[in-house]
């Protein structure tokens, strides 16, 4: 089974919502403000996890926030249309479902 | 999440303005920042004097291993820089037999360099300590750093404390904090004690 650290974040206008998911664990929803500290506070926590890192976005900002936050090793990054997801913990699920 | 004075308690009181807060809980980072953990004006010219510092600190005042604390936040700076920009860093390092998150805030004498994604140098620090597994706490408070941090109003207040005790009300009502420098202020324009 998948160890992968898989996060859903929705870009609104003003926020990030975000959700994270791993096997065998409950989900955690946040928010992070959608600006440079936000951005940077979510590339802080991705780059601490000892784990692969999986993420779908959607939403506003969905390309340049994928584009921030996917500019690594051991990341795999989905752009999602809000038409199949656009929740953060139905994207943290799409995903999952994408290992 | 008590004002700290009678305007402040004036604003609190308007019908309608705080609706969205609910009883006495603090946020989450204000549960876990004591003022004994606050430091003002530190005078540090690098990264790692401070890391030197947050480790000594860590020692005296929790009992947790200096060399660990400090190798471990310099290890986490390798991986990359934990400055948010705007002046702000989040250090943050995980520590074995660590039973709760602590949480510490720095405010320097002088800003340092910090490899800051804007290039600014750092005055506003906090520290994270975090227990192996605890990643969803761990994630509510950089959510809720980044939140608090990215708001102008509350970084300006944080500027004008003259004392731990002070620092740790703002904390405490915060997002309140926010909103009372909003309304005072509404320009948002600040001119801060301390240049940078």
């Amino acid at each position: 089974m998948s160890s992968d650290l898989c996060i859903g974040i929705s870009s609104k206008n003003e926020v990030l919502e975000l959700a994270a998911m791993e096997h065998g664990r409950p989900a955690v929803a946040v928010t992070f403000p959608a600006t440079g500290i936000g951005l940077e506070a979510i590339k802080v926590f991705l780059a601490g996890s000892a784990n692969p890192v999986r993420l779908a976005v959607a939403g506003v900002a969905a390309l340049s926030v994928a584009l921030a936050l996917g500019n690594s090793l051991q990341r795999e990054v989905f752009i999602v249309s809000a038409a199949t997801a656009d929740q953060p913990l139905a994207l943290a699920q799409y995903a999952m479902r994408s290992s | 999440m008590i004002p700290s004075s009678s305007n402040e308690r004036q604003l609190a009181m308007k019908p309608g303005l705080f609706r969205h807060m609910k009883g006495p809980a603090l946020n989450t980072i204000a549960n876990y920042l004591s003022p004994e953990d606050i430091r003002l004006d530190l005078d540090v010219s690098s990264r790692r004097e401070l890391f030197d510092f947050v480790g000594r600190q860590m020692e005296l005042g929790h009992a947790l291993p200096l060399k660990s604390i400090t190798l471990g936040l310099s290890r986490r700076e390798q991986v990359g820089s934990t400055g948010l920009g705007q002046g702000v860093a989040i250090p943050h390092t995980r520590v074995t037999h660590l039973n709760r998150i602590l949480v510490s805030y720095i405010r320097l004498k002088s800003a340092i360099h910090f490899d800051a994604p804007d290039g600014l140098p750092v005055t506003d620090i906090v520290v994270l300590l975090v227990p192996k597994q605890a990643d969803e706490d761990h994630l509510k408070v950089l959510a809720e750093a980044a939140q608090m941090f990215a708001d102008r109003h509350f970084r300006a207040r944080l500027q004008e404390c003259g004392d731990a005790l002070e620092v740790k009300r703002v904390f405490d009502a915060w997002p309140m904090t926010a909103a009372i420098m909003a309304l005072k202020n509404p320009t948002g324009i600040f001119i801060h004690r301390r240049e940078m």
